[in-house]
C-alpha cells in the first residue's frame, strides 16, 4: 500500500466520522422540545422604574403579595425598617450582599443577564449575577415532598404546553425569600414563560402558599434576548462591604493602596 | 475638604442614560446622592473590572480615593473596556461622595487628559 493510498484512505474514514458526528448532533437537537429560547436574555423592560435614579432600591414587583396576618404585620414591619435604614444611608445587609445565591423566584428577575440552555430533557438557567444555576426537568415528576430535600431553587419540573414552558417548582427552603416575603417549606411556584416577540419573552409566576398568602401572589417578568452579549464571570473575592454588627452595611474605602 | 469643587446636585443627561442595577448586590444609600464632588486632577493607583461593579482607585495628594462604578456588563455600553484605565493614569473625576466622610465614593463620570469622558453609571 502506497503512502497515497493510505492517506486516502484515512481521508475517508475521517469524512464519514465527520458526518456521523453532523448526524448525531442533528439527532441531539432533534430531541428539544419547543420553540428556540435559548440565549442571554436581559430584563425588560428594565425594573427601575425611573432610569435617572440610580439610587433607588428595586420596587416590590406587581404590588407585592398579599399575606395573612401575622405575616402581612412583620412583613410591612421589616420592609419599613429596610427603607428607614436606606433613608439614614445605612443600608440592612441581605442575601446578595453576603453573596448567597438567590434562589427561587429571584433569579428570574434576571437582575443582571441569564443565559437559557435548551438540551434534551432540560432547559437550564445560568445568572450572571452570583454565577448561578437553576435546572429545569422537563417531563420529570414532582419528587415526593419525603424525597424533597429543601434548596435555593427547589426541585422544577418543566413541560411544553404548546409554545409556552410550564414549569412547577417546589422544595424551595424556607430562608430563602423573595423581596423578604415569608413563605412555607409547602409553596409551589408555577411560571409560564413564552416569547412574546422573536427575541421578546414572557414569564408569569403565580406563587401559591395558602398558609401564608390570602390569594396567589402573580409576578410578571419580561425579558430581551442580547446575544451580542456573553455572560461575564462573577466571583465574590473582592468585596468592599463591611457588615456591621448592628446588620447595617458599609464599604471599607482604606484598602486603596493594597 | 475646602479643595472639592462642590457641584449642586442635578439629574445629568448623561446619568439618565444608563439604567443601572444600582441595589443588586447592595444598597447606595451610602453614598450621598445629593452632592458631587469633582476633583479635577488625580492619579489612578487601581483598576478593577469585576462583578458586581468596578472600582476605580485614585490618589489625590496623600488621600487615596475608592469609587465604586456600575457594573461591567452596563459599563460596557458606555464605552469602558478593563484596560480604559491604567495604573498611573492622571484624570479627573466627578462622584457622589461617601455619607460618612471617608474618602470614596460612587463614581459618576471620569474625564481624560483627551477632553473626552467617560460615565461610570
Amino acid at each position: 500500500m502506497s503512502g497515497l493510498k493510505i492517506f486516502k484512505g484515512m481521508a475517508f474514514i475521517a469524512a464519514i466520522a465527520a458526518i456521523f458526528t453532523h448526524l448525531s448532533a442533528v439527532s441531539a437537537a432533534s430531541v428539544v422540545p419547543g420553540p428556540n429560547i435559548s440565549g442571554v436574555w436581559e430584563r425588560y423592560p428594565s425594573p427601575f422604574s425611573n432610569d435617572a435614579d440610580v439610587f433607588a432600591d428595586l420596587p416590590v414587583p406587581d404590588g407585592g403579595p398579599d399575606l395573612k396576618e401575622p405575616y402581612a404585620s412583620a412583613w410591612k414591619a421589616q420592609r419599613t425598617k429596610r427603607l428607614a435604614a436606606i433613608q439614614v444611608g445605612k443600608p440592612l445587609v441581605d442575601a446578595s450582599t453576603l453573596c448567597l445565591p438567590e434562589g427561587m423566584p429571584t433569579i428570574m428577575g434576571a437582575i443582571y443577564p441569564i443565559q437559557i440552555l435548551q438540551t434534551p430533557g432540560q432547559v437550564t438557567v445560568l445568572a450572571e449575577f452570583l454565577t448561578q444555576t437553576r435546572r429545569i426537568y422537563l417531563d420529570q415528576p414532582m419528587p415526593a415532598p419525603d424525597d424533597l430535600a429543601p434548596s435555593y431553587y427547589g426541585f422544577s419540573s418543566g413541560r411544553w404546553d404548546g409554545d409556552t414552558l410550564v414549569i412547577e417548582t417546589r422544595g424551595i427552603r424556607e430562608d430563602v425569600q423573595f423581596f423578604e416575603i415569608p413563605h412555607s417549606a409547602a409553596m409551589k411556584i408555577t411560571e409560564r414563560l413564552r416569547l412574546i416577540g422573536p427575541d421578546l419573552m414572557e414569564n408569569k409566576i403565580v406563587i401559591d402558599d395558602p398558609a401564608y398568602l390570602k390569594r396567589p401572589y402573580i409576578v410578571t417578568f419580561g425579558y430581551r434576548r442580547k446575544n451580542d452579549y456573553r455572560i461575564m464571570e462573577y466571583v465574590c473575592d473582592h468585596l468592599k462591604d463591611v457588615i456591621n454588627k448592628d446588620g447595617t452595611v458599609s464599604i471599607d474605602a482604606s484598602d486603596g493602596a493594597r | 475638604m475646602k479643595k472639592f469643587a462642590d457641584l449642586k446636585f442635578r439629574f445629568g443627561i448623561c446619568l439618565a442614560a444608563v439604567a443601572a442595577p444600582a441595589t443588586a448586590h447592595h444598597s447606595f444609600a451610602m453614598f450621598d446622592q445629593n452632592r458631587q464632588v469633582e476633583l479635577k486632577n488625580v492619579t489612578v493607583t487601581r483598576f478593577e473590572w469585576t462583578n458586581p461593579h468596578s472600582f476605580v482607585y485614585v490618589k489625590d495628594g496623600t488621600t487615596t480615593y475608592m469609587l465604586e462604578c456600575s457594573s461591567p456588563n452596563l459599563m460596557t455600553h458606555q464605552g469602558w473596556k478593563f484596560n480604559t484605565l491604567k495604573t498611573g493614569d492622571e484624570i479627573g473625576i466627578i462622584f457622589y461622595p461617601l455619607r460618612d466622610g471617608k474618602p470614596g465614593g460612587m463614581l459618576k463620570t471620569v474625564k481624560f487628559r483627551s477632553g473626552q469622558s467617560l460615565n461610570a453609571w
